[in-house]
C-alpha cells in the first residue's frame, strides 16, 4: 500500500493506495482518518484499485479552509476523484463517511456506479443511549498548557474497548486533527432519509450488530428502493478497523452479486 | 507549500518542498519530523528548492525496518535524493540531523554542495547536566491502557518552555513515532562526530543558538572542521528552527549564498 497527495483547488488531500482495475473510493467517519482502511484494503485490492482519502482536516490532508459541511466535503471527493482521473468508482462510507458517499451519489449519480453504507444513523437513532460516556463525546475540545487535553482525546479514543493499538491510532488521529476536529462531527448531523429514496444505484447498507447505528440499518435499507441489506451478527463499532476482513468481505460479496 | 511522497528502496519518505533553484535538504532532529522547518521554508524557498523530509520511523515516513544507526539513515537520505533526481545538494541538520547530514558529507561526498550543523553535539557526560531531566529523557515510552503514556510525551514536549502551539506540534510527532520513537535518539547519542568533521571536505557552517544546551561544542565541533565557519546566536533558543525562524533562515541564507572558499 502506497501513500500519496493529490492537489485539488481547496488544498492537499492525502490517500492510500493499492491495486489496479475498478476503483473503490473508501470514506472515513468523523474524525478519523484513512488509516481506518488501512487493515480493508488488502483484501480489496487483490481485484480492485483501492483508495481511502483523508477528509480536509482529519488525518494528513490539508486543514479546512473554514468549518466544512457535509456539501463541502462531498464537493471536495468530486475534485479528488477529478485530480485522479475516476470518471465513476464505487463509494463506500463508515458513518459519517455513508453520508458523504450518499450526498455524493444524490448530488453527483454520473460518478458512483455503486454504494455501500456503513452503519450510517438518522438524528434519532443517534440520540439513543449508546452505553457509554457519550455526553461529551463530539464537543471542542480545548488545547491546554498542562495537557489534560490529551487524555480527553485518549477517553474518546479509549471508550468503545477496542484493543490497545486500535485505540492509539484513534487518538493520533484526534491529535493530528486537533482543536478543530470535532467539526466534522457536526457537519455530519442532518438527516439523511430524505435523500435515501433519490438514489438509483445498487445499494449495500452494512452494518454490525454491536455498532449503535445498526438499529438504524433496517430503516436505511427500506428507504433506498432495491437495496440490499447486511448486518454482521455480533460485529463491532469501528467494524472497518476491528474485523477488516469480515468487512471487506461483505463489500466484495456484494459487488460480486451486483450487476455493474 | 507542498506535500509529498517518495519511494526509496526502504519505504515511502514524507515531505515538504516549495521554490526552485539549487536543492537543500532539511534534515530534522530526533522524534520531531520536517513540521519543525514549516516556518523556515517559506524563506529559504524564494532563492532555492528547499526539501524537507522525515527520517523513517518519525512524522508521516514509514517506519524502519529495525533501529536504524545514523549511517541509515544518511543512507535513505541519498535514496531520497536519488529519487528526487537531485545529483547534489545543500544539506542542513539540526541536533541528530546534523550528525545525518555529516555522514552524508563523509560517506558520499559527491552528493554534498555544502553542509550547515545546527548545534551538533558529541557524546560527553557532562553535556546530560544541561538538560533538566536527563534521566527520563529519551527512554522508551510503553503505551499504557490508561492513556499515562500521552502525558510523559507531553512532558518531553513541554520540558523546553515553548509556546503551547510548538508543545502540541511536538506531542504530535511524538505520538506519530510511538514506542520506537526514542530509537533516533539513542542513534544519535551512540554516534561521536569528532573523527569524522576532519574528513569533511566542502564548505560548512557551524551554528548555535546560546540556549540550547549545546551551545557549548559548538566551537569543538567547529575547530575539527577544517576550514567551517562559525556562529552563535546570541539568546538563540533550543528549536531555533521552530522558534526563531526568521533568523534561522537568514543565517543558512547568508551562508548559503557566501559558503567562503570553494574547494
Amino acid at each position: 500500500m502506497k501513500r500519496a497527495y493529490a492537489d485539488i483547488p481547496e488544498g492537499q488531500v492525502h490517500y492510500r493506495i493499492e491495486g489496479t482495475g475498478e476503483v473503490i473510493l473508501l470514506l472515513h467517519a468523523g474524525v478519523t482518518s484513512s488509516d481506518e482502511y488501512s487493515r480493508v484494503i488488502p483484501f480489496l485490492s487483490k481485484k480492485y484499485c483501492a483508495i481511502a482519502m483523508d477528509y480536509l482536516g482529519n488525518g494528513d490532508s490539508d486543514p479546512a479552509p473554514y468549518p466544512y459541511k457535509l456539501i463541502d466535503h462531498a464537493r471536495t471527493v468530486i475534485s479528488f476523484m477529478d485530480n485522479m482521473s475516476i470518471k465513476k468508482a464505487v463509494l463506500v462510507g463508515q458513518h459519517f463517511g455513508g453520508k458523504v458517499a450518499l450526498e455524493i451519489a444524490v448530488t453527483s449519480p454520473e460518478r458512483v456506479s455503486k454504494l455501500v453504507l456503513s452503519s450510517i444513523g438518522y438524528p434519532e437513532a443517534e440520540q439513543v443511549d449508546i452505553g457509554v460516556d457519550a455526553q461529551h463525546f463530539t464537543e471542542q475540545v480545548e488545547i491546554k498548557a498542562d495537557g489534560s487535553h490529551v487524555m480527553e482525546w485518549w477517553r474518546r479514543s479509549a471508550m468503545w474497548g477496542h484493543p490497545l493499538n486500535i485505540v492509539e491510532e484513534r487518538f493520533l488521529e484526534y491529535v493530528k486533527a486537533g482543536a478543530h476536529g470535532e467539526e466534522i462531527h457536526w457537519a455530519g448531523v442532518g438527516d439523511p432519509r430524505p435523500k435515501l429514496p433519490l438514489v438509483k444505484c445498487p445499494t449495500l447498507v452494512l452494518s454490525a450488530s454491536r455498532d449503535p447505528m445498526s438499529a438504524a440499518a433496517p430503516t436505511i435499507h427500506r428507504l433506498i428502493p432495491g437495496s440490499k441489506l447486511n448486518i454482521i451478527q455480533n460485529g463491532p463499532i469501528d467494524l472497518n478497523r476491528v474485523w477488516p476482513k469480515e468487512f471487506a468481505e461483505a463489500v466484495l460479496e456484494f459487488l460480486n452479486s451486483t450487476p455493474g | 507549500m507542498k506535500r509529498a511522497y517518495a519511494d526509496i528502496p526502504e519505504g515511502q519518505i514524507f515531505y515538504r518542498f516549495e521554490g526552485n533553484g539549487e536543492p537543500v535538504l532539511l534534515l530534522h532532529a530526533g522524534v520531531t519530523s520536517s513540521d519543525e522547518y514549516k516556518k523556515v521554508i517559506p524563506f529559504l524557498s524564494k532563492t532555492y528548492r528547499a526539501i524537507a523530509p522525515d527520517f523513517l520511523g518519525n512524522g508521516d515516513s514509514d517506519p524502519a525496518p529495525f533501529a536504524y544507526d545514523i549511517i541509515d539513515h544518511a543512507r535513505t537520505m541519498v535514496h531520497l535524493l536519488d529519487s528526487l533526481g537531485i545529483k547534489k545538494a545543500a544539506v542542513v541538520g539540526q541536533h541528530v540531523g546534523g550528525k545525518i547530514g555529516l555522514e552524508m558529507a563523509v560517506t558520499w561526498p559527491e552528493r554534498v554542495s555544502k553542509l550547515v550543523l545546527s548545534s551538533p553535539n558529541y557524546p560527553e557526560a557532562e553535556e546530560e547536566k544541561s538538560f533538566k531531566d536527563p534521566p527520563n529523557f529519551m527512554g522508551r515510552v510503553e503505551l499504557q491502557k490508561d492513556g499515562s503514556h500521552l502525558m510523559e510525551w507531553w512532558r518531553r514536549s513541554a520540558l523546553w518552555g515553548h509556546p503551547l502551539d510548538i508543545t502540541n506540534d511536538r506531542t504530535l510527532e511524538y505520538v506519530k513515532a510511538g514506542p520506537r520513537g526514542e530509537e533516533i535518539h539513542w542513534a544519535g547519542g551512540a554516534y561521536d562526530p569528532r573523527p569524522k568533521l576532519p574528513l569533511v571536505k566542502c564548505p560548512t557552517l557551524v551554528f548555535s543558538a546560546t540556549h540550547d544546551p549545546f551551545c557549548s561544542m559548538a566551537e569543538t565541533v567547529h575547530k575539527l572542521t577544517p576550514g567551517s565557519k562559525l556562529i552563535i546566536l546570541e539568546n538563540g533558543p533550543i528549536d531555533i528552527d521552530r522558534l526563531w525562524p526568521k533568523e534561522f533562515a537568514e543565517v543558512v541564507l547568508n551562508f548559503l549564498n557566501d559558503p567562503g572558499s570553494e574547494k
